[in-house]
């Protein structure tokens, strides 16, 4: 596994089959890759055992409204006494809870968009590339408060507005991946063989194709994130779900009063979608070294 | 010995239809192989040879369907590989199989060597599990490889190497037929040898039947039975090896023989190297298709097409002039 040490110019090329033991070590040789899998290791271990450790409901009002930080209140509470650590540390499930589950839905629509259009090519792809521009043209905010406000809000409803208005970014990377990857001989190879195009469409082209895929989904996960603390910020959240971007929509009014209550959510919506970030650009840097490079 | 034809190719042609330039305009069309027939018997070697754009490769993968041929008729053992439906078509593919030039791109590189080796007797649903895993074993052993290598990856592998996995993988589901497209244009000239002659070991233990597809007349002269000249998508030469370099006839021919460097001094050229390119598919030359590039070039050969003639025994000939 001495490959990665002393590279020709050719290896340096991007192989999708490298081991998994030399992209972890590429990986943890990012310091900010690193930092950014602390941050989440953190935030994790928060929406999993915060809620054992810190029973305090969030909604409940526990104390006087706008209580600045201090010794009772860690984070102080906001305008109807309601505890912030306690909203920070309930609200990390509920937004994780968002974010991966938003990401989730955007890969099944955008995978299954781009590997139709880029394998099979022709019309297929002529029609849902232009059903994709018309989603791409619209703002993409805009169109989710519109599918919100049209229902009540829930967050399933949300999660699914979220996938709704950013699976294009994934359709158009796997179609382009798809594309690339059909003209190569191996994929020949297989029609030789006798292979079906379910075959290799699975278990040919899209192994092939999963590294960009894999950053792209890290970085889908903090955009998703980010849409729900905007369509909460304004008021389109579901009120029964704690999530931070709530907290800051229910105290935004209070801004001037209580900077607390807006800050320590707005802080953590920007850790956590930082650390994603570096990740996501860790991972980038391990799988596809060539890129680093440039 | 069967003397029926393993392959008999009959008037192959495959036009590629290119893209509109502007709407009303018509489509233009690449004639890549324009009415080729050759046959081929069981246990011999066919070979195909022209410069690059010449429509080799178009034949191999026409002839294995893997480009959609516009008509004619290409018969496997009798089945003709055209008229099957894909169902027919894909359980026919045990029977013939590929191997292509470059063995960096025609492996997959995310699985092991054995995986590569066994996935025709996976995609052919060809015998159980154990026994599959028997056939790769022994496959491995076949052409030179150690079982140990079984779990390596393609990037593992010397270009040599690897070719020797896709001749396993073309050799597993013990095929009657095999197309070898440039199977050793991508290496480096001691490999080739290697790869030709463990080729033709195989091709002796197991009768098997090539289509061998090459630029290079020494690879060509070296392994084939019987040859064809290809040039702009048509055979303008097609005879047995010894014919071929005793009686050359087409100047086409004659041109490419005296391209083989050659050790001998006292060997006079025959003719002047080629000059220029291959003319495009898209508009090929009327009359024969070589004059614009043949220094012989009389008036009948800028107006009538020629025909293949038998001028000597198993000796086919289309030029006006030979």
């Amino acid at each position: 596994m001495s490959n990665t040490t002393n590279v020709t110019s050719m290896e340096v090329e991007y192989r999708p089959d490298r081991p998994l033991v030399e992209i972890w070590r590429m990986f943890f040789a990012n310091k900010a890759a690193v930092f950014g899998l602390v941050l989440w290791t953190l935030i994790i271990f928060t929406a999993f055992l915060g809620p054992v450790i810190y029973s305090t409901d969030p909604f409940d009002l526990v104390g006087a409204p706008m209580e600045p930080p201090g010794e009772e209140f860690l984070l102080g509470t906001d305008y109807l006494g309601r505890d912030i650590l306690a909203g920070i540390i309930h609200g990390a499930s509920v937004t994780l809870a968002i974010g991966f589950s938003a990401t989730i839905f955007t890969v099944i629509i955008g995978v299954t968009i781009g590997v139709l259009a880029g394998y099979y090519g022709g019309w297929v792809d002529t029609v849902l590339m232009r059903v994709t521009e018309f989603f791409q043209v619209l703002p993409a905010l805009l169109f989710a408060m519109v599918l919100v406000s049209l229902f009540t809000a829930s967050l399933y409803l949300i999660v699914l507005a979220i996938a709704v208005v950013t699976w294009t970014g994934i359709a158009r990377l796997t179609r382009a991946e798809f594309m690339k990857i059909k003209e190569r001989e191996f994929v020949l190879a297989e029609r030789a063989m006798g292979a079906r195009n379910t075959r290799i469409i699975w278990k040919v082209i899209l192994p092939n194709a999963l590294p960009p895929l894999i950053v792209t989904m890290a970085l889908g996960v903090g955009v998703a994130i980010l849409f729900e603390a905007a369509l909460s910020f304004l008021g389109l959240g579901d009120p029964n779900a704690y999530s931070w971007g709530y907290m800051i929509g229910s105290s935004r009014e209070y801004i001037w009063d209580s900077w607390w209550a807006v800050t320590f959510p707005g802080f953590a919506i920007f850790l956590t979608v930082l650390g994603i970030s570096l990740i996501g650009d860790g991972l980038n840097d391990a799988l596809n070294p060539k890129l680093r490079e440039l | 010995m069967n003397s029926q034809p393993v392959l008999k190719v009959e008037n192959l042609r495959t036009h590629f239809k290119l893209s509109k330039p502007h709407p009303f305009a018509e489509a233009p069309i690449v004639y890549a192989l324009d009415g080729v027939s050759f046959e081929i018997k069981r246990g011999k070697t066919f070979g195909l040879v022209g410069e690059s754009g010449c429509g080799k490769s178009t034949t191999a993968l026409s002839v294995l369907r893997l480009v959609e041929p516009t008509s004619g008729s290409v018969k496997l053992k009798g089945t003709d590989i055209c008229q099957l439906t894909r169902k027919e078509l894909r359980h026919s593919r045990r029977f013939m199989q590929i191997i292509f030039q470059d063995p960096y791109s025609s492996m997959n590189p995310r699985t092991t060597a054995g995986e590569i080796i066994r996935s025709p007797l996976k995609i052919l649903k060809i015998g159980t599990p154990q026994e599959q895993n028997d056939r790769v074993e022994e496959l491995i052993k076949l052409v030179g490889l150690r079982p140990e290598q079984r779990n390596l990856y393609p990037h593992q592998f010397s270009g040599g190497q690897r070719q020797r996995i896709c001749v396993a993988r073309a050799l597993a589901p013990n095929p009657d037929f095999i197309v070898c497209d440039e199977p050793v244009s991508a290496l480096d000239v001691a490999i080739q040898a290697q790869i030709l002659n463990l080729l033709m070991r195989l091709q002796r233990e197991f009768s098997l039947t090539y289509l061998f597809i090459s630029h290079d007349m020494a690879v060509i002269q070296h392994v084939c039975d019987h040859i064809a000249v290809m040039y702009l998508g048509k055979i303008v030469e097609k005879t047995n090896r010894r014919s071929l370099f005793l009686n050359v006839k087409h100047p086409y021919t004659k041109a490419l023989l005296s391209a083989v460097p050659t050790t001998d001094i006292k060997t006079k050229r025959s003719s002047a190297p080629l000059k220029g390119d291959v003319p495009s598919p898209m508009n090929p030359p009327s009359g024969c298709r070589f004059h614009t590039r043949c220094h012989l070039a009389e008036a009948c050969c800028f107006e009538e097409d020629p025909r293949l003639r038998e001028i000597l025994p198993d000796h086919w000939v289309a030029c006006h002039l030979a």
